[in-house]
């Protein structure tokens, strides 16, 4: 969720992007501590973008444009999945404990294309899941970004006792989502809350 | 990206026009008096120019291969069939791409290509309003506006080469356009502000010799403002007239609107008895139907309330459909403000109402209604959605919801 970030910063910072920490492959607790998962392989975690919020981690094996994995846990009712101001012109809705899935689903898109820039945004599957050990949603979709690089994302995401946790998979839609895909969907599978 | 991106589409490469302002007053320019300076199967003879165009010939293979064009072969014929309408045997000498993008704008390159974004599309209410804009745009192509700009700009700063700025910019297309047009712009406030007089006389002039009502011109502009004005109201901040600044490129808007609409008065006054103009609605309608739904939702799930529900209700002004509630619901599900549940709820009833529903106003219909207690009826309208469109992308989820 969180591609579109590295643009900026490739094109503010001429590409030259710190910060990057190792993750081992071995039980790790993300987003604050929020909740926990047990990585197969090593990844990156990426530096914290400027519309990140706090309760946010993100992960990529080759670089954010490429493929990334977002952690959000422990949101809140009435936060927002990004940071943004009462008067932004365009603002994602925020996260409500009493959301039906059609309210998540809209305000993940609202994300994609209020934050991220994209214009093409389409759905190609919401259904039910278990994540965490509870009934949750999974969310794939595909989208274009103003680089024109045709994307894939998947959310699986749950809300338990009123708060909000998440992991997103994106990925080019060439190669690396599917790549990327069975490590992200064994990693949601091996998370609990901390 | 977003800022980016944002500053291209509101400026345009000849950019259309979104600055209006209160700087000093231009004289109005008659459509009469305009006349081509390029001909039928022009190209550029001088070196400068020629490497302008080769530039943007550059850019626009970038252009017609983007992921971003909206494909479909009859719109794009439509699209075609509206600037061959305006501009004769000379449509010839102009490509039109139509750009997936939310926000109001088309642009002309100096070489004739023309973006038109789906945001315009969105917001034009017959062809004459969509006319306006084109005949505004190829203003700009046929007084050579492009070239003109590019050889003030060389003249003012000595030290920068286009090659060199197109070198810079190493993103996409998009990226490259936006640096030019900034450069543009920043350079020549003046300059082009007496452009956009003379592209906005010529579109006017277009529009009457192409038996367009010459009024639809001023409705675009008065459309835009007003809607601006609403989306500034819903977040209650001043709305601000960026044309104040000294990058403004554009006519004052009250100036802009009263001159398109007394040369369009003129126009009309000398018109032959017999004449007749009209805004071709139906042509219009018939063109963005299969499209319509796609591009209010563009605008919707911006969560830009005031302009969103602007749009819907200057739509609306031609009578309500299931389309537009069922959007009208979708903007107050968004904003998700004290009450907008209820809005929204009204709204997704209104549009189930109707005949031409759309599917997914019975899905809003059925959540709305199961979220406010009343659990029959909103099982009843969520099945009704999985009866019109079975093969959902969320029929799973929605499925689970009715097990529940």
């Amino acid at each position: 969720m969180r591609i579109f970030l590295t643009l900026i910063a490739s094109l503010a910072l001429g590409g030259c992007v710190t910060g990057y920490t190792l993750v081992s492959p071995a039980p790790v607790a993300v987003a604050q501590g929020s909740m926990k998962v047990k990585p197969s392989v090593a990844w990156n975690r990426a530096p914290k973008g400027v519309f990140d919020i706090p309760r946010q981690e993100n992960w990529t094996q080759n670089g954010p444009l490429l493929d990334g994995i977002t952690f959000i846990g422990a949101l809140e009712s009435g936060q927002a999945i990004t940071k943004q101001k009462p008067k932004d012109d365009r603002k994602v809705p925020v996260f409500r404990a009493d959301m039906t899935p059609q309210d998540l689903v809209s305000m993940i898109e609202s994300y994609y294309r209020i934050r991220a820039g994209a214009t093409i945004f389409e759905s190609t599957g919401v259904k039910p899941t278990t994540f965490l050990g509870k009934p949750g949603m999974q969310f794939d979709y595909t989208y274009v970004l103003t680089d024109e690089v045709k994307r894939r994302g998947r959310s699986v995401l749950a809300v338990v006792n009123g708060k909000l946790y998440l992991m997103a998979l994106d990925g080019a839609a060439l190669h690396y989502f599917d790549a990327a895909l069975p490590e992200f969907e064994a990693l949601a599978a091996s998370a609990v809350i901390s | 990206m977003d800022a980016f991106r944002r500053r291209f589409l509101t400026q345009g490469l000849c950019g259309c026009a979104l600055c209006f302002g209160g700087m000093s007053a231009l004289a109005r320019v008659s459509p009469t008096s305009m006349t081509p300076l390029v001909g039928p199967g022009y190209r550029p003879v001088d070196t400068d120019e020629r490497g302008l165009w080769q530039a943007f010939d550059r850019l626009e293979e970038d252009v017609a291969h983007s992921n971003m064009l909206v494909g479909d072969a009859a719109l794009n014929s439509y699209v075609r069939g509206v600037v061959e309408r305006l501009l004769g045997p000379q449509a010839a000498d102009t490509r039109v791409y139509v750009v997936r993008d939310p926000d109001f704008n088309a642009s002309m390159a100096p070489n004739g290509m023309m973006l038109v974004h789906t945001g315009l599309l969105a917001r034009m209410r017959n062809e004459a309003q969509f006319a306006a804009v084109l005949g505004h745009e190829s203003g700009h192509y046929l007084r050579r506006h492009g070239v003109r700009n590019w050889r003030d700009i060389k003249a003012k700063t000595a030290t920068m080469s286009f090659l060199a700025l197109a070198g810079a910019a190493t993103g996409t297309w998009y990226a490259l356009a936006n640096a030019i047009n900034s450069t543009l712009l920043l350079s020549l406030f003046q300059f082009s502000r007496e452009m956009e007089s003379e592209a906005d006389a010529y579109g006017l002039k277009l529009m009457y010799e192409s038996r367009y009502s010459a009024r639809a011109a001023s409705e675009v502009w008065s459309q835009i403002i007003e809607e601006r004005k609403a989306s500034a109201a819903a977040r209650k901040k001043r709305y601000k007239d960026r044309a104040t600044s000294l990058v403004s490129t554009h006519p004052p808007s009250a100036e802009r609107m009263s001159d398109l609409s007394e040369s369009a008065e003129e126009l009309l006054a000398n018109a032959p008895p017999d004449a007749r103009y009209d805004d071709r609605r139906a042509e219009w309608l018939a063109a963005i139907a299969p499209h319509r739904a796609m591009l209010i939702e563009e605008q919707v799930k911006l969560n830009d309330s005031g302009a969103s529900l602007y749009l819907i209700n200057t739509l609306a002004r031609d009578g309500w459909d299931g389309t537009l509630r069922y959007f009208e619901g979708e903007v107050y599900r968004l904003r998700d403000e004290s009450g907008d549940a209820a809005r929204a709820a009204d709204a997704y009833a209104a549009a189930v109402a109707f005949a031409d529903a759309p599917a997914q106003a019975y899905r809003a219909h059925g959540y709305a209604q199961l979220k406010a207690g009343n659990t029959e009826a909103g099982r009843r309208a969520l099945s009704r959605y999985l009866e019109l469109d079975p093969v959902a992308p969320d029929a799973a989820m929605v499925r689970f919801t009715l097990g529940q």
